[in-house]
């Protein structure tokens, strides 16, 4: 568990250091490249920067809620990442799973407790007591209550089609081929689940398009415009260990997680790998996926312009939720009468 | 023995909680205090074997219906007008009487009830609880009572809507 949360925090610091790097890479600029080789010790010298910062509370701020959001924002990333299966000790097992933990509401339980750092952005743009950092809070309450029930209802279609909300099952689901030539990944076979939960983990990630909540021209930093040292890089980190977390899940749920397309289960396990082997064989193929995702994150925030708060709001209610709602019918049509 | 201590203490938990909720006099802090009783609260339903439930617990209540509470205390923003707390008039003595009854009441059903949560003998099937199970229960079993349940809440948003629409006229 430790080295998972250890891997966790190294991949964190790593994925801002690559969001810099890809951002300069789009946008024709070099980007962090002087500390260490390639600029890879980049992240370890942010490290100490903000630990080294002096740790501000403005003089009318609510002091412990303002002390608590950062950790609210913080956790609930690390602690969904649990129920992930980033691999599989035996292949011919369906629930032995490379997971800290695998339980029956695996998917419910993402759900649930990922949307609680809602709590940490607006307890934070709240107790800072400034009117951006407030107004970064009610948006981001808003913005996540919206885009919350379009996920929801994208993934129930996705449970139909696994007929479980085990994560270890919707991924053995996946196994196999559509028509002989196409893996059957739900990407595949759910493609409008796949957009509408895409973009609705884009807005609960406050990424760009959807980063309103932190409009930096207009908000100033938004709910974290008062927070500085190591309370920002909480935030912070909450922030991209979210982006970490749905990445994974994104992975699991719509690209087989740690299946590899085109072989079935069957042959994976007449392979007849020992456990060591099969763990890090599986991991080794998660990894490639999840690292794919994580780049389409980064790529798609340098590549499009943030919308406008309206316009999010009319995507979020007038169009994501009637998708995913044609989409259960659909898929329950299909289900009932083939 | 474990699940007794696991029982006691969520139950002491939630019913903390609970009463700094009521006591707090900034509401954000209340809010907080019931958002932090809903844990303790689906930590006895995963101890009651019906972890979708917990989940739901969560998902529903701490998750979007306390969203929505923290949204309109912050939006009103009742800290400036401090509520002055005054002298209590005989109704608020009665209720405060009631409340207290109540606490007793929940205290001695936590003491009481340790004997009696979650039996772990045989008679409980794994699939007991599961997703899998409460939706053969509600889909099946109890279609008919769902259906009206539904056709309730429907009726309580068209009238929600309602009221909104005549205010904005």
């Amino acid at each position: 568990m430790l080295s998972v949360f250890g891997m966790l925090m190294l991949f964190v610091s790593y994925i801002v250091y690559a969001e810099r790097r890809v951002s300069a890479f789009i946008q024709d600029r070099l980007g962090p490249n002087r500390v260490g080789w390639q600029g890879l010790m980049q992240p370890w010298a942010d490290a100490i920067k903000l630990i080294l910062k002096e740790d501000i509370y403005p003089d009318k701020a609510d002091k412990f809620l303002f002390f608590l959001a950062p950790f609210i924002a913080f956790a609930p990333g690390l602690i969904t990442f649990a129920l992930i299966p980033i691999g599989s000790l035996d292949f011919s097992d369906p629930q032995a799973a490379l997971a800290i933990s695998n339980i029956n509401v695996g998917i419910l339980f993402i759900l649930a407790i990922g949307s609680l750092n809602f709590y940490g952005l607006a307890f934070g743009g709240w107790a800072s007591n400034n009117k951006w950092s407030l107004f970064g809070g009610l948006r981001a309450s808003a913005q996540m209550i919206s885009f919350e029930i379009a996920m929801g209802f994208a993934l129930i279609s996705i449970l139909m089609t696994a007929e479980s909300v085990n994560m270890n099952s919707i991924v053995h689901s996946q196994t196999g081929t559509l028509w002989g030539f196409i893996p059957r990944w739900n990407v595949f076979v759910q493609p409008l689940a796949f957009l509408v939960f895409l973009i609705a983990a884009f807005a609960e990630n406050n990424r760009l398009p959807f980063d309103m909540p932190e409009a930096e021209p207009e908000l100033v930093g938004g709910y974290h415009t008062e927070y500085s040292s190591l309370k920002f890089g909480l935030f912070f980190l909450g922030e991209y260990a979210a982006l970490i977390t749905m990445s994974a899940v994104i992975v699991t749920l719509f690209f087989g997680g740690w299946t590899l397309p085109w072989v079935s289960q069957e042959t994976m396990a007449s392979w007849g790998w020992g456990p060591i082997i099969s763990g890090l064989f599986s991991f080794a193929v998660f990894i490639v996926k999840w690292f794919a995702v994580m780049f389409f994150y980064i790529w798609v925030r340098w590549t499009l312009p943030r919308v406008r708060y309206d316009q999010l709001m009319n995507l979020g209610w007038k169009v994501l939720i009637e998708l995913a709602f044609l989409n259960i019918l659909i898929t329950a049509a299909i289900g009932l009468w083939l | 023995m474990i699940l007794d201590a696991l029982f006691l203490i969520n139950a002491l938990l939630a019913v903390g909680f609970a009463v700094a909720m009521i006591t707090r006099k900034n509401p954000i802090y209340s809010a907080l205090c019931l958002i932090a009783t809903f844990f303790p609260l689906a930590f006895i339903f995963l101890l009651l074997w019906a972890p979708f439930v917990a989940m739901i617990q969560i998902m529903v209540y701490a998750g979007a219906i306390m969203v929505l509470f923290v949204f309109v205390i912050m939006m009103i923003n009742t800290e400036k007008q401090e509520l002055e707390a005054g002298k209590p008039k005989w109704y608020r003595r009665i209720a405060g009487a009631i409340a207290f009854l109540f606490v007793i009441v929940g205290f001695y059903s936590i003491v009481m009830g340790i004997n009696s949560i979650a039996p772990v003998d045989s008679s409980i099937k794994e699939e007991f609880g599961s997703t899998a199970a409460l939706g053969h229960l509600i889909f099946d079993k109890y279609l008919i009572q769902f259906e009206l349940v539904s056709v309730l809440i429907l009726v309580a948003v068209i009238g929600a809507v309602f009221l909104a629409k005549k205010n904005l006229d």
